[in-house]
């Protein structure tokens, strides 16, 4: 008998498998973007502080992953490892380290909900090439689970962008290669485009805003854009350049002030467009008309 | 005549002139000896640094009839300065000290037992929280194909044969195999426009075949995204027996 029993217990063990475990997973990172400053030799250090959001532990990975522009937009792209631009970088990229209480890591672990503080350091020495280095530092959870059917097991990383400028800053080089809107509105809001093309050797954040007078030469509108990180040899368009007027009418004149730095140099451009509400002025119409005609046709009922 | 001789200032007529000392001595106090402004500032003999813009307490309130953006302190971005350097941390006119981040909601995507010609579709829900006006995208890959001890499930070329992993196509004949995905919306706009049309599916890049990440979802203008993944897996009749597995790789990154 208790043979038989035992052999239910195992059949039944094997019958119900276990199942495989599914966590979700969350994290979070702050700043998402660090900007550096360098001058050779130096060595700079940058707090980020990463969260495992979920509650189960976490154990995450490290890289250190060179990128470029991928679009105007702000998206950007890693570097093929066999690139010439990857090769250039990676002469400075083992220089940079992430620290844990002062210790270098290649991966951390985290509790659920647990933050951690770590450290970015970039040793930058005196013979280091004059240039921009982007790179992203990417946290990627490590998935170990051994599945028992068919399945893919899902890693998630998250990434903090790194911009390092070393050298000098010198002026700015760069082109605004376009500030352009429609040419004719019925009714706002108002997109504007605003295309700028960094040609020099660093990273630059231009200061723009843009003016907007209407045919009386009145003030009637200001924007003061976002401001954006154009990579070396890129170009990106400026986020956001909507001018959120509802009722427009008339000849507009729309002015952008470009500010490459803090110091200049400043560019100037204006362009026009003109708005009729011509929805709004049909439907006028239709009323005066059918004011006209009931007024006339009440004039001919007062006469009979 | 005991009344008299109490201090004039207990008989109820200096009680002002109290109040005047008072205050004299309180502005005296503030103007000469000012607490301490708390500002955030750190340093050593290598390095000082400057809080520029550290949000004390920030945020929005809104109801039906109002919105109340209210803003304690600076704004980011955190500005810290050394002998060679000069470090800036955070985006500018962030009007919270947001982090960025990503949840998933899954670490597991159980396919099950596998039968030819018989599609099996599992999903998979991806959330971001984003800097709503710099943007932001995930990429994905996947460390190779589907696997097994013997052999692989292809990823899909869908119907046409020509779906990949930037571009999608349409998979819904039962003797087209393979494994791909495509994804919904669920809040915000941010799943490639190419799976607008249902039963459109790409595959992910495959990092042992040299394919770099391709982004799932992107944005910008709004702060949570959510979106739902379908992985979609269907093998022919002379598939292996096995257990196939790979490992699907999302990353979430800021715009610069």
């Amino acid at each position: 008998m208790k043979i038989f029993y035992l052999l239910i217990c195992l059949f039944a063990y094997l019958l119900i498998a276990p199942r495989a475990r599914a966590g979700s997973l969350s994290l979070s990172i702050n700043p998402p973007i660090i900007e550096i400053n360098a001058l050779p030799p130096s060595t700079v250090t940058s707090n980020l502080a990463i969260q495992n959001k979920s509650e189960s532990q976490v154990v995450l990975r490290i890289r250190i992953t060179p990128f470029k522009a991928k679009l105007e937009n702000g998206e950007l792209q890693y570097l093929e490892s066999s690139s010439r631009e990857y090769l250039k970088s990676s002469l400075l990229l083992k220089n940079v380290q992430m620290l844990d209480n002062g210790v270098p890591a290649e991966s951390i672990a985290l509790g659920p909900t647990q933050e951690k503080n770590l450290t970015l350091n970039v040793s930058i020495p005196q013979d280091t090439n004059i240039s921009d280095y982007y790179f992203s530092i990417i946290f990627v959870s490590d998935n170990n689970t051994s599945p028992t059917s068919n399945a893919s097991l899902n890693q998630l990383g998250i990434a903090a962008n790194v911009l390092l400028s070393v050298g000098a800053k010198e002026a700015p080089n760069a082109v605004l290669q376009e500030f352009s809107s429609g040419l004719f509105f019925e009714k706002g809001p108002v997109p504007f485009t605003v295309r700028v093309k960094n040609k020099g050797a660093h990273f630059i954040k231009p200061k723009a805003e843009i003016l907007i007078k209407n045919m009386f030469g009145q003030n009637i509108g200001k924007l003061d854009l976002l401001r954006v990180n154009i990579l070396s040899d890129s170009t990106r368009g400026i986020p956001n350049a909507l001018w959120k007027e509802d009722f427009l009418l008339g000849l507009y004149t729309a002015t952008l002030n470009l500010s490459l730095s803090d110091n200049g140099p400043v560019f100037t451009r204006s362009i026009h467009f003109f708005a009729f509400p011509f929805e709004g002025m049909i439907l006028i119409v239709i009323i005066a008309i059918a004011v006209i005609v009931i007024r006339n046709r009440l004039k001919i009922y007062m006469k009979k | 005549m005991i009344n008299d001789l109490r201090p004039a200032c207990r008989t109820g007529r200096f009680k002002i002139g109290y109040w005047a000392i008072g205050l004299f001595v309180y502005l005296f106090i503030g103007l000469f000896f000012p607490p301490p402004a708390w500002g955030q500032t750190m340093s050593n003999q290598n390095y000082i640094i400057k809080t520029q813009g550290l949000n004390t307490i920030s945020g929005v309130t809104s109801s039906t009839d109002y919105k109340l953006r209210s803003t304690v302190g600076e704004l980011s971005p955190i500005v810290s300065e050394g002998v060679n350097f000069k470090v800036r941390s955070g985006f500018e006119n962030i009007v919270s000290a947001l982090p960025f981040s990503v949840s998933l909601s899954s670490d597991l995507v159980d396919f099950g037992a596998l039968s030819p010609t018989n599609p099996i579709i599992r999903t998979v829900d991806l959330s971001v929280y984003s800097l709503s006006l710099y943007g932001y995208s995930v990429l994905a890959s996947e460390d190779h194909p589907l696997r097994s001890e013997k052999e692989s499930i292809p990823d899909t070329t869908c119907d046409n044969g020509e779906c990949n992993q930037e571009n999608s196509g349409q998979w819904t004949n039962t003797l087209t195999y393979g494994f791909g995905y495509r994804c919904d919306n669920t809040t915000g706009i941010d799943c490639d426009n190419s799976f607008s049309n249902s039963n459109f599916f790409k595959h992910f890049a495959d990092i042992s075949a040299g394919l770099s990440p391709q982004s799932v979802m992107l944005g910008i203008g709004s702060k949570n995204k959510d979106v739902r993944l379908s992985y979609k897996v269907n093998i022919s009749g002379n598939q292996a027996q096995g257990t196939y597995t790979n490992i699907v790789t999302y990353i979430a990154v800021p715009n610069f």
